[in-house]
């Protein structure tokens, strides 16, 4: 034993093999689920802001005057001392904001500030809360239960079974919910099953199930029920491509009842098209009013040491084909005086929101956030703040899965 | 299950190609097998969200290097409150017989004392003298300066002097200790 170094080997051998990495992906699946945005919901805030008017591509100011605030989402998050008490089996609760994290205990805090203990079972698997916060989406299994959070009843989704991907989303009138599901065959698609796509009308409690063929991923479902299908892209995988193909498919009829092809190449900066962007799957075609869609294109920074760029948002109209805005957001590496260039990225979608897009600010040793960006003004303001007990948001009111 | 069951062979592959290396560093700052599991899912889960752009990035594993030494210290802070009630990890073991080999007694005896280090002073150890980082690298996988690199690896390695003085022979010899 010579060296400092030689004594901490000699401690370190004492470590075990700590492989967690299945379960650090189903975590991370089900984080990206958070990011996964029902992309609907829009209509709102675009018809205040986008969809009529063309808005000259300007740099959007930050955190200006006015507080930000998201009515049904407390100022702040703050892990009770003492376990909440369980989400009640013989009464309803107030529409649900909010699933977070802490430790291995997941809590519901809904609209008037109360917080509920989640089921130890529903740990890592709630995902989502539907628009107006009457129903919590549950993964158990082979299907999605949706629990009704006005009362005790629950609706059992068909997915695919053992063995099947799902990912859902909800209209944003919150009629519709639709789960898309492929089976799972020695860790990949079975190309001999074609996906499917379950519709449930939470008004009538039907539920329709139509096959889908093609390598697509559900992105949205709008208020008549038509869902929005995407090109499939992996969590896990960079992709040169800068299009975005989108259809409108209509499940009762299966009819596509449109098709778009995107090029977003032209509404890139000079700079920014010297390199060729990459489209991370955490950036979402986002179909506001289903017309309008939401790129975050990702151009890969050389000689630094992250790939990250900017969280900037791009602004589509799809009937015309031709950007209606950029919003700037701050560089998630900081000003150019503190940039930290090991800092890959800022914020990660958490849902669209009739009052803008939400995003979970995640801060490198510090308390993560909730942060508005106003589609109208293009700023980008704290909604909501956490202690740092909350170790992730697993859902957001009108976010998805 | 979710999408993407058939996508992550990319980053499965990253970590089990490393997975050794995180565990054992893990360990080293913890110093404790359950809180060293906890901090290697930790940051796999932080870096499996953000696999795409880590991938892509110029350095991967300083990316993974500084979301675990984040992950570390952040983690710590969330638990102070218990902290005050309980060491950061558990102590190791009084040292054994004494007709024990020398060498587990120092193994012993720099647990011991890395445990009683802060977070951070604990961080600049592994850094620099288990990692064998330059004063810059550890500086950014900290998110610091180099000069608090410098004086947080003075300080630490003052306290392990102080803490396990028949380590000292080991940290006197250190270029780092003749400031």
């Amino acid at each position: 034993m010579n060296t400092l170094k030689d004594l901490l080997d000699d401690v370190a051998e004492q470590a075990k093999l700590y492989d967690s990495m299945d379960r650090a992906l189903a975590v991370a699946r089900r984080r990206r689920r958070v990011a996964r945005v029902a992309p609907l919901a829009l209509a709102a805030a675009l018809a205040i802001g986008l969809a009529a008017v063309w808005l000259p591509l300007h740099r959007s100011g930050v955190d200006g005057d006015g507080a930000a605030t998201v009515s049904w989402l407390p100022d702040r998050i703050t892990v009770p001392k003492k376990a909440p008490p369980p989400l009640p089996t013989d009464h309803g609760v107030a529409p649900g904001s909010v699933v977070y994290q802490a430790g291995d205990k997941t809590v519901l805090v809904t609209e008037d500030g109360r917080q509920y203990g989640l089921p130890r079972a529903w740990t890592g698997y709630v995902r989502g809360v539907s628009p107006d916060g009457r129903w919590l989406a549950i993964e158990t299994g082979d299907k999605v239960l949706l629990r009704d959070l006005s009362g005790t009843g629950q609706i059992e989704v068909a997915g695919g079974g053992a063995g099947f991907a799902a990912q859902d989303s909800w209209s944003p009138d919150g009629r519709w919910f639709a789960v898309w599901s492929a089976k799972i065959a020695s860790n990949t698609m079975d190309p001999d099953v074609d996906p499917r796509i379950t519709t449930v009308d939470l008004d009538s409690r039907k539920q329709q199930t139509v096959p889908i063929s093609g390598n697509v991923r559900l992105t949205g479902v709008l208020d008549s029920g038509d869902v929005a299908l995407a090109d499939r892209v992996s969590p896990f995988q960079v992709t040169t491509s800068t299009s975005i193909r989108l259809s409108i498919f209509n499940p009762q009829t299966r009819q596509v009842r449109h098709r778009y092809q995107i090029d977003f190449t032209p509404w890139l900066s000079a700079k920014e098209r010297q390199v060729r962007p990459f489209i991370f799957p955490e950036v979402e075609p986002l179909l506001a009013d289903g017309r309008t869609l939401l790129l975050r294109p990702v151009v890969p920074v050389t000689g630094t040491y992250g790939a990250s760029a900017t969280d900037d948002v791009l602004a589509v109209d799809l009937a015309t084909g031709t950007l209606t805005r950029r919003y700037y957001l701050p560089d998630p590496r900081g000003t150019s005086s503190t940039k930290d260039t090991t800092v890959i990225s800022g914020l990660l979608l958490g849902a669209v929101l009739p009052e803008g897009v939400l995003y979970v600010h995640e801060h490198f040793g510090g308390n993560m956030s909730l942060e508005l960006l106003d589609l109208s003004t293009g700023r980008l303001q704290v909604v909501s703040t956490m202690s740092q007990d909350v170790t992730y948001i697993a859902a957001i009111r009108g976010g998805t899965g | 299950v979710y999408l993407g069951v058939d996508d992550d062979e990319g980053f499965r592959d990253f970590v089990r190609a490393r997975l050794a290396g995180l565990s054992r560093v893990a360990y080293l700052l913890t110093g404790d097998h359950h809180a060293a599991e906890d901090l290697v899912q930790a940051a796999l889960v932080k870096v499996a969200a953000r696999w795409a752009r880590v991938s892509a990035a110029d350095n991967p594993d300083s990316y993974v290097r500084k979301v675990m030494y984040h992950e570390h210290v952040s983690a710590w802070r969330r638990r102070r409150r218990h902290v005050l009630e309980q060491p950061i990890a558990q102590p190791p073991e009084r040292p054994g017989p004494r007709d024990e080999a020398e060498d587990a007694i120092r193994r012993l005896l720099l647990q011991r004392a890395l445990a009683k280090l802060t977070p951070r002073q604990r961080a600049v150890i592994v850094l620099r003298f288990f990692e064998d980082l330059s004063e810059a690298d550890a500086a950014a996988a900290l998110g610091v300066s180099t000069g608090t690199v410098k004086s947080q690896t003075h300080h630490a390695l003052g306290r392990l002097r102080a803490l396990a003085p028949e380590l000292a022979d080991l940290i006197n010899d250190l270029p780092e200790v003749l400031v």
